[in-house]
């Protein structure tokens, strides 16, 4: 599968989707479109990406190099490299999260050191340093092997690194 | 984006949770958490329990959503 730069954010975006249907950032419908892509394992238009995540493409275009901020480097930028920081900072809606919704909402990288299969549910064991192995769902990333290099947000697997 | 409203454990079986949000319920895989029981409240996403929230915190949030509701 090639990584347009529509389906890199739609990725790194999607996992946020529940939330913005309880938020009202985004209507059912929107969320049920979402859906379909994203169970077909394709990537919206930009215009819809655009009108469902409006605080991640406004920072997107912040941290772009230049006006084309729809570029898969600055996509995987913004969510691994400035994504974190912006939620340790406060920014915006951060500002009322609790601690451990801060956590939860990092984008984390780790290696994959074990993988279960509960009931169907893949779940990646990863090991982000040293101290610190988590439990993963890989209902986005069902094909990671042991020794993978990942990104996970939301408890999410979303990509090999 | 990536904000959440937590949601309290009434039922557990097997893999699966029900998570009570007052005006609805939802179930939920534990298969990422462990140690989960009844009453514990944790953050519910895509169909997975995602974390647990100390009581404390989670009523504090539910609080703010409330405050939030209020001023819509």
């Amino acid at each position: 599968m090639i990584d347009t730069p529509e389906m890199v954010f739609f990725k790194y975006a999607y996992p946020c989707s529940d939330e913005l249907v309880r938020l009202k950032t985004i209507s059912p419908a929107q969320k049920d479109l979402l859906d379909y892509f994203f169970d077909n394992n394709k990537a919206p238009k930009r215009n819809l990406l655009e009108v469902c995540f409006p605080n991640a493409i406004k920072r997107l275009k912040r941290f772009a190099d230049d006006e084309d901020y729809w570029t898969v480097d600055n996509i995987r930028e913004y969510f691994i490299v400035h994504h974190n920081k912006i939620i340790d900072d406060r920014e915006g809606s951060y500002a009322s999260c609790t601690r451990h919704m801060r956590e939860l909402c990092k984008v984390r990288c780790g290696k994959i050191s074990d993988i279960e299969d509960i009931n169907g549910n893949i779940v990646y064991i990863v090991r982000y340093n040293q101290f610190e192995e988590t439990r993963v769902s890989g209902r986005y990333l069902p094909d990671a092997k042991v020794n993978d290099r990942i990104s996970v947000h939301w408890r999410f697997a979303i990509e090999k690194l | 984006m990536c904000l959440a409203i937590p949601g309290k454990i009434v039922k557990i079986d097997g893999d699966t949770a029900v998570v009570d949000y007052e005006t609805e319920t939802r179930k939920a895989s534990v298969s990422l958490i462990d140690d989960l029981k009844v009453g514990d409240f944790v953050i519910v996403n895509a169909g997975f329990v995602m974390t647990k929230v100390p009581e404390e915190q989670a009523l504090k949030s539910l609080e703010a959503w409330k405050n939030a509701g209020k001023n819509d």
